[in-house]
């Protein structure tokens, strides 16, 4: 059953009348308070449907984790100012114990009236283990001590630096008094799959309208969420929805920004969060040859992308992989200039050159490659873009012949996943957030698991380091392996970030709800603009 | 019925008098020089990205450009020349298999017969949407390879209207005395019945690329075919996602009105046709 109510335009005059009289009485009385409760929050989302709402059930993206994020919350969570106490108070890091101790807020409870303990943070480590949940990786946790109902260790097989953004921000706490009971998560779908800790309960999803409605918790350990509920509507056409009222928060393309401004409505603009990247399928010839990788950065021109494909709305990306906005990004990180000439340079050393029919071949062979497009899901906006007529059309300019092909998201993951592709344009965010995400974007044993993860193996001494930069306990010391990161992924290529796209969202602020993206992305990085802090009282 | 109706006898007089046929027609007409003169009325190639993006009609680019700055006009006209001759390729096709399964199972009869119509029946029940849909996303085989595999599930309605007029073709006087004369199956069917039926071929050639033309657009619409591939189709898909801006009137309706056009042209000729040359049609024609 579909449970979200909608509003009827056909009973307007009635409110109309019904709120002139309200103002008219009240017109005397001082001003309420701006944070006064809202009945209903609605954000539209492109696509709609994102799995169910816990952690075994949500598609693994963004968007389906920020679903999950209403319901369960975590230890520490990342609002506007950095980390922030959520179901833990307060926590540090013991470096004799090897652990990280947290203290649990005594008023949280669970959507069904238990008290959040201690015990629950163990269970969860526990049950992650056994069955793992895609977004956590346990490998450097030893094991979680219950040190008293309401203080928890985590210890460390041996120093994590990202435990805090990568575990301690990330994983939702499970209750144990349910879960500890279930033999197989992934097929626990009954109502308690869903009771958490987080600021809403999750009540319905509805598959045929992909629509989600959530009820404010109002035991909430951090008071009761300003909105009583909380509404997840599919919308294709943002800009309408949110012209006709139906929707409080949008994710907008960059062109309706000065219209929907001059409308009333507040807008956000993400930082370099999210990029395009163009994975490669650098196990099979000729892909596996770096200067071959090299010879296609410097015959893709991003800024032409930019400009043709997104209008120019967006910036270049750093082949480092880090964003710019990045705290450790490296501002020496090697460049690939749009170089067509140094570009058939590379090729021609590697024994290509031109055929017959002008494009290129080796020994008889021509140079054929197969480009994978999609529709990609960012920020909850699912957009087309001509991303790849552009490089199709710059890589047949230099004599590669390309062969386009248009293919659904989760179509092009699947190959991608089977390394069944040459080349194809993905995207991710993360990048603003801990620098572990190179770890995952780079190297399969961190990130077999992701779509957008390169997966490349070849370069033992990337390898090292990327493992090396999770034992710095060291800021500095940190920084200094990350830039050697940046720099050795930029030299290898094994996939060649394109550009971050301008993101941005639109909100009413008569809502009385001020929406933002969070800064390094929301957990782990996803740059999309509903942080439940938003809704916090 | 009455007099016996010679569906030649003063043809070109009487179609010219129908307002169907003559709107028909004339669309026809109109959107097939507007393909073949092309290359004269655009001079930009509809690939080339290099023009401002979102530019307003002017001189140079009379319905403006597009968001991947393409020109919009010449991108128009590639894509009515890909969409009609993704029509006729399959009709063309489509009505070549229904005039071979028509005529021969009506003139063979008995097994013959009996195997060809209970396999137009079947195709007749598969929708052959979700045939194209399926074929275009697994295997992404090229717009032609579409329209015969099209044709190949559109021939049952022609044949079965190309078999039951032949049905009573075959029993003419002139029929029998070529088979008494030592016709071979082959002659008769080719060279007496094939001509005879001449007019339905029309009708059903119309009302198939009517719908062939709908088809493509609507698999380019959904992004089945190849990306760069222009289609009236893919420009209604391209321009929806900007309709908020100022660019509906020049980007997303031109496509809109051309499909909107051809359809309805060949539609109007299937229409006027039908009244003529469709026996079932032709006593309330006749009276």
């Amino acid at each position: 059953m579909n449970l979200v109510q909608h509003r009827r335009n056909g009973s307007n005059w009635i409110i109309r009348v019904g709120l002139a009289l309200l103002l008219t009485l009240t017109a005397g009385l001082p001003a309420g308070s701006a944070e006064e409760a809202v009945s209903e929050i609605r954000i539209a989302d492109g696509r709609g449907d994102w799995g169910q709402p816990n952690p075994y059930l949500h598609y693994p993206r963004g968007s389906g984790y920020v679903r999950m994020s209403w319901v369960f919350d975590t230890l520490v969570w990342k609002g506007e100012d950095g980390f922030q106490p959520a179901l833990a108070r307060s926590w540090v890091f013991d470096s004799e114990m090897q652990a990280f101790v947290f203290e649990l807020q005594p008023e949280a409870r669970w959507h069904d009236g238990e008290p959040v303990t201690a015990e629950d943070v163990a269970f969860t480590i526990e049950l992650f283990r056994e069955h793992p949940y895609y977004w956590i990786r346990l490998d450097d946790v030893s094991h979680a001590e219950v040190m008293d109902t309401h203080r928890v260790a985590i210890h460390l097989h041996r120093p994590y630096a990202p435990f805090i953004p990568d575990i301690g921000g990330t994983m939702p706490i499970m209750p144990a008094h349910i879960w500890r009971e279930v033999e197989d998560p992934n097929t626990f779908t009954g109502p308690a799959a869903f009771i958490g800790s987080g600021p809403y309960r999750f009540v319905d999803f509805d598959p045929v309208q992909s629509s989600y409605l959530y009820e404010a918790f109002p035991d909430y350990y951090l008071g009761e969420p300003k909105a009583g509920r909380l509404v997840y509507l599919r919308a294709g056409q943002a800009i309408a929805a949110l012209r006709n009222r139906e929707v409080d928060l949008a994710s907008i393309r960059p062109e309706m920004v000065e219209p929907l401004q001059r409308q009333g409505f507040e807008i956000v603009q993400d930082e370099r969060g999210w990029n395009k990247k163009l994975m490669i399928n650098h196990r099979k010839a000729p892909f596996d040859e770096r200067a071959f990788r090299q010879a296609l950065a410097h015959a893709i021109d991003r800024q032409a992308i930019i400009d043709r494909s997104q209008r120019g709305f967006g910036r270049p990306a750093s082949f480092g992989l880090l964003s710019p906005d990045h705290d450790l990004y490296s501002p020496d990180t090697p460049d690939y200039a749009h170089d067509p000439e140094r570009a058939l340079e590379l090729l021609r050393q590697l024994g290509y050159g031109p055929g017959p029919d002008g494009f290129l071949q080796k020994d008889g062979e021509p140079l054929e490659v197969e480009l994978l497009v999609s529709n990609i899901t960012a920020g909850g906006q699912t957009a087309a873009d001509r991303d790849g007529e552009v490089i199709k059309a710059q890589l047949e300019r230099l004599g590669i012949r390309t062969d386009l092909v248009n293919l659904e998201q989760g179509s092009t993951d699947t190959r991608i996943r089977e390394w069944n592709f040459d080349l194809a344009v993905s995207g991710h965010g993360g990048i603003a957030g801990d620098a572990r995400i190179l770890n995952e974007m780079i190297s399969s044993a961190h990130g077999a698991g992701s779509v957008n993860s390169a997966r490349f193996d070849a370069h033992p001494e990337l390898n090292r380091l990327l493992d090396a930069q999770l034992r710095a306990m060291d800021p500095e010391e940190r920084r200094g392996i990350v830039a050697q990161i940046q720099h050795l992924h930029a030299e290898e290529l094994p996939a060649i970030p394109l550009y971050y796209p301008d993101a941005f969202a639109a909100f009413n602020p008569d809502s009385g709800v001020r929406w933002f993206y969070t800064p390094g992305g929301i957990a782990k990085g996803i740059p999309i603009p509903q942080n439940k802090v938003s809704l916090f009282p | 019925m009455g007099a016996r109706f010679d569906p030649a006898a003063g043809l070109g007089r009487r179609l010219l008098a129908d307002p169907w046929f003559v709107t028909g027609a004339s669309l026809s007409l109109f959107l097939v020089l507007l393909v073949v003169l092309s290359p004269w009325l655009s001079p930009h190639d509809p690939h080339d990205m290099g023009y401002a993006a979102f530019a307003p009609p002017s001189a140079d680019h009379w319905l403006g450009v597009n968001d991947g700055g393409m020109d919009i006009f010449a991108e128009l006209l590639a894509g009515l020349r890909n969409t009609l001759a993704f029509g006729l390729v399959t009709a063309s096709a489509g009505l070549a298999i229904g005039i071979l399964v028509g005529l021969a199972s009506a003139w063979f009869r008995g097994v013959v017969d009996q195997v060809l119509m209970r396999v137009a029946d079947l195709l007749l029940a598969i929708p052959a949407v979700m045939i194209l849909i399926l074929l275009a996303s697994f295997y992404r085989p090229s717009p032609w390879v579409l329209a015969l595999v099209l044709a190949s599930l559109a021939w049952p309605t022609s044949a079965r209207l190309i078999r039951s007029q032949a049905l009573g073709l075959r029993t003419r006087p002139h029929i029998a005395a070529a088979r008494q004369m030592g016709g071979s199956s082959a002659y008769i069917i080719g060279r007496h019945m094939m001509p005879e039926l001449f007019p339905l071929y029309l009708i059903a050639f119309a009302s198939k690329v009517r719908m062939a033309v709908f088809m493509e657009a609507s698999l380019s619409f959904l992004g089945l075919f190849d990306p760069t591939r222009k289609s009236l189709g893919r420009m209604i898909s391209d321009a929806l996602p900007f309709y908020y801006l100022d660019v509906w009137w020049h980007w997303l309706l031109p496509p809109i009105v051309l499909l909107t056009l051809l359809i309805m042209a060949f539609t109007f000729l299937a229409v006027s046709l039908e009244r003529f040359f469709d026996p079932r049609l032709r006593a309330a024609w006749a009276d």
